[in-house]
């Protein structure tokens, strides 16, 4: 069995030009989350989102040379991601669309307009689900495990789904409310 | 995008977001939601941050730590670069000059925060006590504690519970303070073996009346005490005069005692001091309040809606509670009203819940009344109790004459003013109709627990209803009463939940729930009789601390309640409320003036989340975190609150002629009804010092905001 050897001397020359640097990859790294609520944001789909987000993380290894570090990262990958939602737009406009191109284009705006609030929401939403009871907790843990949605909930709690539905939900909303709170407590603070 | 500019936007946007994630939004709605969306920025940004929320708990499941982590790996800006952090800090500083408050608070942190710890190495549990306070640096530390233990990032829900393995140096801290000497514990000790005898009782001969308040206190004693024997767990030690006043304070009266009654109690040396209080506060007017605000909530919830005259169900209850009128006829009452909601406060549980063909009327009476889930058995049979779906819709019979009019209310002029609902009986009879989960059509004739009525015309089913809820020496609905109760005043039912009994979920100590509900018809459903013989047990005594000889008695690990201890229950939301008003002095009279309700109440409405489900669920979400609750409450008030304006705490404090020493414990007495440890009173000497140069008297404000934001305040232990 020969192993793949990763200790071999690399030409360092060379290496800038093939392979992304260690900010980058870093930069990379942290941009994932946001580049898929971007995208999520778009889409309403989050298999849709992730397989989008795969596409662009493609183009965006692909194109590393282009990007200018000192540059924002976000901008940069969020103009690939744009345009691999329009491909993927158009590869199902032959079925439905759920919402306008209007639509779409508007949202993705505002979406970077609020990113940094977005960013704070996020930082809040770990510390709003700390303070769930622990069913509600449970449950909406149980939700998002992998592979799962409010349907297939409801049939391995053997619960009515609608009543599953509503609780989710209202967990949601609770969350939502709750980060929503603590945004305005330490903005009204300042 | 704050919670006003959310409340501005249609509900239905909020649906159709829901909807979205689950992905079941329909093209209809889809296109509303997308011309809303358009329309409205406010709108958008609401989508936008839904959207956010969703993806964000999907992302931080699928690629976090083994899906309990929510706190991301790939954001290490938020601990070093967080924007949020500064302004916090700032914030705090600005509203109350808190230069030094954090220093005090890691002080108390170490000196409270770790009394209150289940187990001293478990950090996150700690940290979820503490850094609440603290809003900047300490939110991030927790964070990043959590996001190492992800496995330990769920606390429990009342998440703090005392030990013994912490205890040593607190007690012993306790026990030395000035209020606390060993000679109080012993009267305490005299008070409650004198108010509940048989302390070891399987052997103990007790003479005594049958269902005498004594007997039935023995009672108690002698089955709790069984089950402890049975178990191998040694009770805890009886709680100080200082933790006994305070809960006793909260679970009847609804507040925190005042500083005058804490002193005058702490001091006091008659041997009955704690049945006499008990005795006292059963008479006072917050008793009827507190029940008042309780049962509210439970019948009709926090939430507003327009077919409820929230008004005249308090004064009906106020009116009742008053009047300790047995509650088999309260419920009747309910169960029975007619009339308008304003002249028959008592119609108003039913008109809350009479949509949706009175399902959620149907569910929620089980529930409320009989202690019983059958929410479920609408659609099929109960997977675990005895209700099958026909006996819902048996139950649900009951409800099927009763209809919902409007009556126009005019003013003197003849003109109208207004419309108020009502509750009228439609003479019809004839089963109820309703379907299988195989859609097959079936019908339910009026019956409950096995008795039918007459399903003609003329009989109103309402009436009858209450009468075969509220016969017999032993009702479910006695039993329900009795559990509820329990839980109450021990933070514990005999089931948990309180409400859902049943063959599927035996209770604790069943034959003690039995012969308690049977007393408590006995005695004419007296519901105070009942809160004494509760408060008057050995185990209501006790102190909320375990040691190691019954760490195992925790129901928030599932395990069965054996009640060797009380268990610590966070504040309502309406006990914090009137527990801040009453320590800090904000209103000069708190508890008396009807405007004080209504603003508690309006002050409550960003908390509560109301859901036309069926049960007509509503959440609360409250946090029981001071800092909020500060921050949210209605400025003026806060301002107030923390103010030397005439007639605050503050004020009478320092301008009072008591030494630097006298106050500070006053101070502590005011808020967390106990008296400050040495190491306390250190620390605020200090703090009160550096704040006499910056400002006047800032020094105390700091303390008494540092009290507040303690994990010690917001609890009832």
């Amino acid at each position: 069995m020969s192993e793949p050897q990763f200790n071999e001397p690399v030409d360092d020359s060379d290496s800038l030009e093939q392979v992304p640097n260690a900010e980058f990859v870093q930069l990379f790294t942290k941009s994932q989350r946001r580049l898929f609520l971007f995208i999520l944001s778009q889409v309403n789909n989050v298999t849709d989102a992730e397989e989008i987000l795969q596409d662009t993380n493609v183009v965006i290894w692909s194109k590393f040379r282009q990007f200018q570090l000192g540059t924002s990262f976000f901008a940069w990958s969020g103009k690939i991601a744009t345009y691999e939602i329009l491909k993927y737009r158009e590869k199902k406009r032959a079925g439905r669309l759920l919402l306008s191109d209007e639509f779409i284009s508007r949202v993705a705006a505002d979406a970077i307009e609020m990113s940094d609030e977005l960013e704070k929401r996020r930082e809040a939403l770990s510390e709003c689900l700390r303070l769930l009871k622990a069913d509600d907790r449970e449950l909406i843990q149980a939700r998002y495990a992998s592979g799962e949605n409010g349907l297939k909930v409801a049939e391995r709690l053997g619960r009515p789904t609608n009543s599953v539905y509503q609780s989710i939900g209202r967990i949601r909303k609770v969350l939502f409310d709750c980060v929503t709170r603590r945004l305005t407590a330490t903005a009204r603070a300042t | 995008m704050t919670p006003r500019d959310l409340a501005k936007l249609p509900p239905a946007l909020f649906e159709w977001l829901e909807a979205l994630c689950e992905e079941r939004l329909t093209p209809a709605d889809a296109q509303r939601l997308e011309q809303l969306v358009l329309r409205d920025a406010m709108a958008r940004q609401a989508y936008l941050a839904y959207l956010d929320l969703h993806g964000t708990l999907h992302w931080n499941t699928a690629f976090g730590d083994d899906g309990a982590n929510f706190e991301p790996a790939i954001t290490p800006r938020l601990a070093s670069e967080s924007p949020s952090d500064t302004p916090a800090k700032r914030g705090y500083r600005s509203l109350l000059v808190l230069a030094a408050s954090v220093a005090v608070i890691a002080v108390f942190s170490f000196s409270i925060g770790r009394w209150f710890v289940p187990n001293s190495d478990s950090t996150p549990v700690a940290g979820n006590d503490e850094p609440k306070t603290i809003p900047s640096h300490a939110t991030n530390n927790n964070d990043r504690v959590v996001a190492q233990n992800p496995k330990e990032e769920l606390p429990p829900s009342k998440p703090l519970v005392l030990t013994d393995r912490s205890k040593s140096e607190n007690i012993a801290a306790a026990a030395s303070s000035e209020g606390n000497d060993p000679k109080m514990l012993n009267q305490a000790d005299k008070v409650a073996a004198n108010d509940s005898r048989p302390q070891r009782p399987a052997g103990s001969v007790v003479t005594r009346t049958a269902g005498s308040a004594q007997g039935i206190v023995a009672d108690i004693n002698e089955h709790l005490a069984a089950g402890w024997k049975l178990q191998g767990v040694e009770p805890s030690p009886l709680a100080d005069d200082a933790e006994w006043l305070r809960r006793i304070y909260l679970d009847v009266v609804g507040h925190i005692p005042p500083v005058e009654v804490a002193e005058k109690f702490l001091t006091g040396r008659d041997v009955r001091k704690r049945e006499k209080l008990l005795d006292a506060l059963l008479d006072d007017p917050a008793y009827v309040r507190n029940w008042t605000v309780v049962w509210t909530n439970l019948l009709i919830g926090r939430s507003d809606s327009r077919d409820v005259n929230r008004p005249a169900l308090q004064k009906f209850l106020r009116e009742s509670f008053a009047k300790n009128r047995p509650w088999n006829e309260m419920v009747a009452e309910f169960i029975s009203a007619e009339g308008s909601f304003d002249q028959n406060g008592a119609t108003n549980f039913l008109l809350a819940h009479l949509n949706n063909q009175a399902v959620p009327a149907t569910a929620i009476t089980a529930k409320i009344f009989l202690g019983q889930q059958i929410g479920c058995t609408q659609c099929h049979d109960h997977p675990f109790n005895d209700w099958k779906q026909d006996a819902f819709w048996s139950f649900n019979s009951f409800f099927q004459q009763t209809k919902v009019a409007r009556v126009d209310r005019s003013d003197s002029a003849g003109k109208m003013k207004s419309q108020a609902a009502a509750l009228e009986t439609k003479h019809v009879g004839g089963p109820t109709h309703f379907e299988n989960r195989r859609g097959v059509a079936l019908v339910a004739y009026p019956k409950f627990a096995g008795t039918a009525i007459n399903e003609d015309a003329e009989t109103n089913r309402r009436n009858e209803l209450a009468k075969l809820m509220t016969a017999g020496d032993k009702p479910q609905v006695a039993e329900a009463f009795v559990n509820r109760m329990w839980d109450h005043f021990f933070g514990c039912g005999f089931t948990r939940p309180v409400d859902d009994m049943g063959p599927h979920n035996p209770p604790s100590h069943p034959e003690l729930l039995d012969h308690l509900a049977r007393e408590f018809v006995a005695s004419g459903y007296d519901c105070k009789q009942l809160i004494r013989w509760v408060c008057l047990s050995d185990a209501y005594q006790r102190t909320s601390r375990f040691g190691k000889t019954n760490e195992q008695d925790n129901p928030e690990t599932g395990a069965s309640p054996l009640f060797s201890r009380v268990y610590i229950k966070g504040m309502t939301a309406e006990q914090l409320y009137d527990s801040l008003l009453l320590a800090t002095g904000a209103d000069n009279t708190p508890l008396a003036t009807g405007d004080h309700d209504r603003r508690r109440h309006e002050w409550l409405q960003q908390f509560v989340h109301a859901f036309q489900t069926d049960e007509n669920d509503e959440s609360i979400n409250f946090e029981s975190s001071i800092t909020q609750a500060l921050l949210m409450m209605n400025s003026d008030l806060t301002q107030h609150a923390l103010s030397m304006d005439r007639g605050t705490f503050l004020e009478k404090l320092t301008t009072s002629r008591d030494t630097e020493a006298e106050k500070i414990k006053r101070l502590c007495l005011a808020t967390l009804t106990r008296y400050p440890t040495p190491k306390e009173q250190q620390a605020l000497r200090r703090l009160v010092h550096e704040g006499t140069g910056s400002r006047t008297n800032s020094g105390w404000q700091d303390a008494l905001w540092a009290y507040l934001n303690s994990g010690e305040f917001v609890l009832v232990h």
